[in-house]
């Protein structure tokens, strides 16, 4: 695997290059309590510049708009981009590893001609699949979508679909037979954000940010032929869209936590003292609990390199999409939770959080009230213990789960 | 060193998988328990036939000259099968302390029978306490004119069957001379300690007034602390890799167990609470694999493996013992029992913990390497 990746040496040092060139210096500072609308204007430009440089969609086909990059060329310019601590293409994470590859995989020509262009582009996409009564059992959604002729009218609630304000388009499911077992009666629909009867209420999270939102639809008009794979057949088409957004996204996200989050509690370690005055790098206990994180940052590291090994190398993904999930999410946050419960008294104090600057803000008790978000989104922990249980281990499932 | 293919050092992992399976299944395991020595000497043999013990060991040694990653798959399935056999402390670490020696001779004379498998190291790298710190070493050695070891060394791996010992002795002044021994030689003696994993003995060797001829060191006296260090490193890799395939293993029949296991009418591992510890393992099990790889990687690498192996060492030892420990309570009251195999793989990654230094003392290290010196960014 080491030697794969010494052979790109030089797409690394072009990477490199290109953002010591770009990454705009002082970005943190500048984004230090940025509102809404600063927070979008900013990933605008950033998601330009690497449109610019070719590295807003690396994953991609060039036919497509994309990169064209192999995931090697991929692990690679997510090290740099970390290295470089580059802003994160975050407004655009929906439209460019949940909407487009479920596209890519699922749609038809005329999806495809319609759709992808537009992400490449800059097309800011949302999620509308959670709703209040259906969180980890996502297969339980009431929101209905009624055909009439070649629409259908989608009435309902979604909640936490993050990035909803700014959104152009939705990807949704809803419920096309209700008298089918539940996950025989969804549907997976495209929706257009300016559409009539779409209200949007942001959420106050427990950081007091207001990323996610709630989606209220009254008789919304859906055309069919913004309908992803066949009606009814909406699960099987998300299980795609889940799968994706759980692969090589960890990989940057890893490489952030292990320079800015890991990297950022050790500098804090060496400056901070105890109650007594003491450096706190020669308690016993501390320096336990720095080598300890460093041990399983450096494991999570190598265990997404076996993995992108394996795909490299034997071909497919098998269930370490799932354990990187569990094992990342649970390190963010214990990490984020040391270095607050280190910190004591003088990381109580609010600060404006710098946006934009993904998981690792650098104000501990901020981010670890952020990761949560890891360890309840995008499956609870207790969720992916359940799929690794069941898919991986082949363990039978609880009675009454269908 | 080039490494086998991937699909050479695969037909490698099930030929041994087969070999053992049907030379080291639980009822043979059994018996060693209770022998007096513990060792098949004909498994051995057979081991020796397929190559096992030449692996990593240069050509001109003997040896196929292949990566330590290849050897890793063979420690990995003795742990899989809690296999007694005394690879570890022979032909990783003992044979480690030959290949880095600068006495081109000792490694000429010996190399090749550790590579037959006709000749069993062991390596006494504890003092008595168990620690691994060199100057917390309990054999001494004179600072000047000839070498006499003298002392007690304490934890060697199956010191008992080996031919040779290669003994870390302290010169009082902060250095360390390495010295093969004789196991049979004037003034050793070796007496094996009761200890929890029966499957590996751990053996007291004392040495009174030994004196060693000088083509017997492995560098010169008194600068050997980097070897041996080295050597702490090495063993500590290798008990990593036998811990992985322990704790890969005991989770397999726990996942079995826990399929076919039934109580309030429905199989046990369809309880969250159940389905969670599997889970949790599963999880245990690849990151430790992960933990693993770093350091075998360092080693072929050509780094420094001292960082690595406690990366390794420091995570999978608690995480191997976690697996087995929660495969225990998985199993319920069969898994308390001797009649089960449980308790052989609790005691053998528990060992594997422990065996060359543990995870907070590796912790340490690391520790210092982070906050001690400048800024690394």
């Amino acid at each position: 695997m080491i030697d794969e990746l010494k052979a790109l040496d030089g797409f690394r040092d072009d990477v490199r290059s290109w953002c010591e060139q770009h990454v705009p210096p002082g970005w943190r500072e500048a984004q230090a309590g940025a509102d809404h609308r600063q927070f979008a204007e900013f990933h605008r430009w950033w998601g330009a510049e690497l449109r610019d440089g070719g590295y807003f969609a690396p994953h991609w086909p060039t036919e497509l708009g994309g990169g064209g990059f192999d995931l090697l060329q991929q692990v690679i310019l997510f090290e740099e981009l970390a290295r470089a601590d580059a802003p994160r293409n975050s407004l655009y994470q929906v439209a460019l590893y949940n909407a487009g590859p479920t596209i890519i995989h699922a749609g038809t020509d005329e999806q495809k001609a319609k759709f992808l262009p537009d992400i490449v582009q800059g097309a800011v996409w949302c999620q509308g699949f959670s709703e209040p009564n259906a969180g980890s059992d996502l297969a339980s959604i009431e929101t209905r979508a009624v055909r009439d002729g070649d629409e259908y009218v989608v009435t309902g609630q979604k909640v936490w679909t993050s990035m909803a304000l700014e959104a152009d388009w939705c990807i949704l499911l809803v419920r096309t037979d209700p008298t089918a077992p539940k996950r025989k009666g969804i549907t997976y629909l495209v929706m257009d954000m300016r559409s009539q009867g779409i209200e949007i209420r942001p959420i106050k999270q427990s950081n007091g940010q207001s990323e996610f939102c709630e989606t209220f639809l009254d008789e919304v008009r859906v055309p069919v032929a913004y309908r992803l794979g066949a009606e009814n057949d909406g699960w099987g088409v998300t299980n795609s869209t889940l799968a994706s957004e759980r692969g090589v996204v960890i990989v940057e996200l890893a490489e952030r936590l292990r320079r800015n989050g890991l990297g950022a509690f050790i500098d804090a370690v060496r400056t901070w003292t105890d109650e007594a005055g003491r450096p706190m790098s020669s308690d016993a206990g501390v320096r336990d609990l720095v080598a300890r994180r460093h041990a399983e940052t450096a494991v999570l590291r190598q265990l997404l390199l076996t993995m992108v090994t394996n795909i490299v190398r034997r071909g497919g993904v098998g269930n370490e999409a799932s354990i990187v999930k569990l094992v990342y999410s649970e390190l963010l946050q214990g990490l984020m939770n040391d270095a607050t419960s280190l910190q004591g008294l003088s990381g109580q104090i609010e600060r404006p959080p710098v946006m934009s600057a993904g998981w690792e803000t650098g104000d501990w008790m901020y981010d670890y009230l952020n990761s949560f978000a890891w360890t309840i989104g995008g499956g609870t922990s207790e969720i992916m213990r359940n799929i690794i249980g069941e898919r991986a281990l082949g363990l039978p499932r609880e009675p009454g789960v269908a | 060193m080039p490494a086998l293919s991937d699909a050479e050092r695969d037909e490698f992992r099930d030929s041994a998988r087969r070999l053992l399976a049907d030379r080291s299944a639980s009822g043979q395991v059994r018996a060693l328990l209770d022998d007096e020595t513990g060792f098949d000497r004909s498994l051995w043999s057979s081991m020796a036939e397929l190559g096992w013990f030449a692996i990593h060991i240069g050509e001109s040694h003997g040896g196929m000259g292949a990566s330590y990653g290849d050897l890793a798959v063979i420690l990995h399935e003795l742990g899989r099968q809690v296999t007694p056999a005394p690879v570890l402390g022979s032909v990783l670490v003992g044979a480690e302390a030959l290949i880095r020696s600068s006495n081109e001779g000792l490694a000429a004379e010996l190399l090749p029978g550790v590579a037959s498998g006709e000749i069993v190291l062991a390596a006494a790298l504890a003092g008595e306490s168990g620690s691994h710190a060199p100057d917390r070493l309990t054999v001494s050695c004179t600072t000047a004119g000839p070498t006499v070891l003298d002392g007690v060394a304490r934890f060697v791996l199956d010191a008992h069957v080996a031919d040779h010992l290669v003994i870390a002795a302290a010169n009082g002044e902060g250095g360390v001379t390495l010295a093969v021994v004789d196991r049979s030689a004037p003034g050793v003696t070796v007496e094996v300690e009761p200890s929890f994993d029966r499957t590996r003995r751990l053996a007291r060797v004392t040495l009174d007034q030994v004196a060693v001829d000088d083509a017997r060191l492995l560098g010169r006296p008194g600068a050997d602390r980097a070897l041996f260090e080295r050597l702490v490193a090495v063993g500590a890799i290798g008990a990593v890799c036998d811990a992985v395939g322990a704790a890969e293993r005991v989770l397999e029949i726990a996942n079995t167990y826990a399929k076919e296991r039934f109580q309030f009418e429905r199989p046990i591992g369809s309880f969250q609470a159940v389905k969670h510890h599997l889970a949790n393992m599963l999880v245990d099990v690849e990151s430790s694999r992960a933990a693993a790889t770093i350091a075998i990687d360092a080693l072929d690498g050509g780094d420094d493996p001292r960082s690595a192996a406690a990366i390794a060492t420091s995570f999978a030892g608690p995480a191997c013992t976690r697996v087995a420990h929660t495969a225990v309570q998985v199993f319920g009251g069969i898994g308390f029992t001797w009649e089960h195999d449980a308790h052989l793989f609790l005691k053998r990654v528990r060992l594997d913990e422990a065996l060359f230094g543990t995870p907070a003392w590796h912790r340490q290290h690391l520790a210092a390497e982070l906050l001690d010196g400048e800024p690394s960014v």
